[in-house]
């Protein structure tokens, strides 16, 4: 019995020495640069990887806006600096789409109007980027495509390889929201045109596009009568007062109509 | 003999390895029971129990007992009913076998939840009642009224024994003493709905609720404590222009709202927020239209309008946008065909219109019935009664030409009787009569005195615990008003009123509620 308390003492000693408390990992690499989502969800581990595209349209813009700036959230690696450290940005060709073209359809990256910008301040770990659009005449027919990249540079080196890119697609042309389908295009809007979009939009002040779609799908049926009587109503006043004018859907070339 | 040999560390190990399969051993439990399922009763509990808010105290003590063996406890809790898109979350009001609870929540249905539990088998049985909660201004009738340009309204408590009034329990300007201020604008018209939704803790429930209507603005009020929960500014998803309120009504399916004639709807039976839709169009040119104030509005059937403008009906539903056109069908007037049917209504001025039942079609009981006046030559008038003849189409039966030496020609205020005998009160002049719709006479029933104008007529009733059945006839004399209220016998007045009730302003309608009035389809929405 002697040689079994030892083997059960011998047991108990080794599960004893096996625990040990759980200590944080301290990121001991250099400083290294990424982007990421909003800081409003950056701990959300399901919206790592959001926001990686924006979709972006002049066509919800008065039409003397000629230029429009949106922004991506970068994030520092390792402890916040003393100093300002910079960042390069740098645009890469997508294949297959239409890529923009720098000075035509965005400020160039490199250009030191914007790249100034590019500087995570002292003390900081998170920059919102600027990346400038310009409303080309093009963009009326063409959507087009930025997709830029981080460049290591003295200051910030490459941070997660997926979390290095960001990609802008642009345009003028209003896009068909998906929540303009099925039963709602039957009961309230109709066929999709762009020009029936743009006179919602004008006639409203609303975007129509899916994050209002959706409110409009919501659990109460009376928004969607709303805002469409007002639609209607308005295509009506115009109707009138442009008999010989009407406003012309780009895909039947017939006078825009609502169910 | 020795069959194995194994030296005495391998023994050892084994019976290690024996002793760890030794402990995860467990005793068998039988999964079948055979004995007598336990079962809880409580007596002394009843199905509804009726109570008014601020004042009772609930008082229970039911006795409690098990089939088993065991000390037996009691939770007592309760939760709302009715809620829309959040599961109700149920309040703990004891954990002792008799309860005592001094009754303070919203005027509205709820149920009493009791559990008891056997703590020695875990077993727990649940109770549950309906509470039937009231406040003191559930329970009475409401008197809309204006000053000439402010709208208020008083409030005549009556006893639950009762729905007879009494000028004792009055509460005058009860509208503005709760809000601070009054209505803006006259007096149109007061009703109460059941199913309006406002919000309460979050989320919007059912809500028993009062609608006082002025010529510029709109109250819901939540019937246990009359507060506001909607108005002119936010009943609308965007107010219209100009403020000039015409109705709010309903057929309990789905509410409507006429604004300068233009007309708003809203899902009644299904989420919503209490807010109205957007405008419904004519046409798809939007081609303006005027709604008459008048309506026949079945229970949940088709909502007959009528826009003045074209002399032509219109239904509407809480889904279109747009008006539907309703065809004439068929017209009679004098036992002629009218022909084409349309011709009946083409040019006329609707001069009244009202429910007479709620069910109208498949035969049945005529909808309602309709007074035009003709717009060119305006000593003609006819009268015809309304059907439904599906969704698109209605009837104009048994039509008459108003003869203009009658008193129903020169009629400034009308009432039908709402389910009772065929008649049609209306008053000329100081003289109230009645028209019998199967014989086309008249019949004096009452004159007021010279001192008096008659300001309303309404017929209201009710079945069952708060039972009444009232012609009731407003009038104003100076500052001070008069509503009397007159049973009648086959279908005449009683030579007085049963009560009458006074007050100051002019009396635009007279509306009883009580905790017994369950549904919308109790009255009529409609004049």
């Amino acid at each position: 019995m002697k040689r079994l308390y030892y083997i059960f003492l011998a047991l108990g000693c080794t599960i004893a020495v096996a625990c040990k408390q759980n200590e944080p990992l301290l990121y001991t690499d250099i400083a290294r640069a990424q982007f990421g989502p909003d800081p409003t969800v950056y701990y959300s581990s399901s919206q790592i990887y959001g926001d990686t595209l924006k979709n972006q349209s002049f066509a919800y813009l008065a039409t003397d806006i000629l230029v429009d700036t949106i922004y991506f959230d970068l994030y520092t690696m390792g402890a916040p600096s003393k100093v300002n450290r910079s960042f390069v940005l740098k645009q890469e060709q997508v294949y297959g789409t239409t890529n923009a073209l720098p000075g035509v359809h965005y400020k160039a990256l490199d250009n030191p109007e914007i790249s100034k910008h590019y500087v995570i301040k002292a003390g900081a770990t998170h920059h919102k980027v600027p990346i400038v659009l310009f409303r080309d005449v093009s963009l009326k027919t063409t959507a087009v495509t930025l997709k830029f990249k981080l460049i290591d540079n003295k200051d910030l080196a490459l941070g997660q390889p997926g979390l290095l890119w960001r990609k802008v697609v642009f345009s003028d042309k209003l896009i068909k929201p998906a929540a303009w389908s099925g039963s709602n295009q039957s009961q309230f809007y109709g066929a999709y045109s762009e020009a029936k979009h743009r006179f919602m939009i004008s006639a409203t002040g609303q975007k129509w596009d899916q994050e209002f779609m959706n409110y409009l799908n919501g659990a109460f049926t009376e928004p969607v009568q709303y805002w469409m009587s007002v639609v209607k109503s308005s295509l009506a006043t115009y109707n009138a007062a442009n008999p010989t004018n009407p406003i012309i859907d780009e895909v039947t070339n017939k006078a825009i109509v609502f169910p | 003999m020795k069959i194995f040999n194994i030296n005495r560390q391998v023994a050892n190990i084994f019976f290690v390895l024996f002793l760890f399969i030794f402990s995860a051993c467990e005793k068998y439990k039988p999964v079948y029971q055979y004995s007598e399922n336990e079962k809880i009763t409580a007596t002394g509990l009843e199905a509804l129990y009726q109570v008014t808010s601020g004042n009772d105290v609930l008082t229970i003590d039911p006795t409690i007992s098990s089939n088993k063996t065991g000390d037996l406890k009691c939770v007592w809790g309760i939760y709302e009913t009715n809620t829309q898109g959040t599961n109700p979350v149920m309040d703990t009001l004891a954990r002792t076998k008799k309860l005592e609870y001094k009754v303070n929540r919203s005027a509205k249905d709820w149920y009493l939840m009791l559990r008891v539990t056997n703590s020695r088998t875990g077993y727990s049985q649940y109770f549950k009642s309906t509470v039937r909660v009231g406040t003191i201004y559930t329970r009475g009738w409401y008197i809309p009224k204006d000053d000439g340009s402010q709208t208020d309204m008083d409030f005549f408590a009556t006893p639950a024994t009762s729905s007879m009034p009494s000028n004792n329990t009055k509460i005058e300007n009860v509208y503005s003493l709760m809000q601070g201020k009054k209505l803006e604008g006259k007096a149109i018209m007061l009703s109460f709905f059941v199913n309006f939704k406002s919000m309460v803790n979050g989320s919007y429930v059912s809500t028993r609720s009062l609608s006082l209507v002025s010529e510029k603005d709109v109250s819901m009020m939540d019937l246990s404590n009359l507060q506001v929960y909607r108005n002119f500014d936010n009943i609308f998803q965007a107010a219209p222009t100009p403020r000039k309120m015409d109705v709010v009504t309903t057929d309990f399916l789905k509410y409507f709202l006429i604004n300068n004639g233009q007309l708003y709807s809203m899902v009644g039976q299904g989420y919503s927020e209490g807010i109205f839709g957007g405008r419904k169009l004519l046409t798809s040119n939007d081609n303006p239209y005027h709604l008459s104030k008048h309506q026949i509005i079945p229970s949940a059937g088709t909502a007959y309008f009528f826009d003045e403008m074209s002399s032509a009906f219109y239904a509407g539903t809480d889904r279109s946008l747009y008006l539907g056109a309703v065809t004439i069908n068929t017209a009679r007037l004098d036992n002629n065909p009218v022909t084409p049917a349309s011709a009946a209504a083409t040019n006329k001025k609707l001069i009244y219109m009202g429910n007479k039942v709620y069910g109208s079609s498949g035969g049945g009981a005529p909808g309602g019935y309709v007074i035009f006046q003709d717009k060119t030559n305006p000593t003609i008038k006819t009268m015809y009664q309304v059907g439904s003849a599906g969704p698109n189409g209605l009837t104009l039966n048994a039509g008459v030409t108003i003869s203009t030496a009658s008193k129903l020609f020169n009629a400034t205020h009308y009432g039908l009787l709402f389910g009772d005998e065929n008649l049609l009160y209306f008053s000329s002049g100081k003289e109230i009569y009645s028209y019998n719709l199967n014989s086309n006479t008249e019949q004096l029933q009452y004159t007021v005195p010279n001192d008096e104008e008659i300001t309303f007529i309404r017929h209201r009733k009710l079945t069952g615990a708060d039972a009444y059945n009232y012609v009731m006839i407003g009038t104003q004399s100076g500052q001070n008003y008069k509503v009397r209220l007159f049973n009648k016998t086959t279908g005449n007045l009683n030579t007085e009123p049963s009560v009458t009730l006074t007050g100051k302003g002019r009396p635009v309608d007279a509306l009883y509620v009580s905790p017994t009035v369950t549904t919308e389809l109790v009255y009529s929405y409609t004049f």
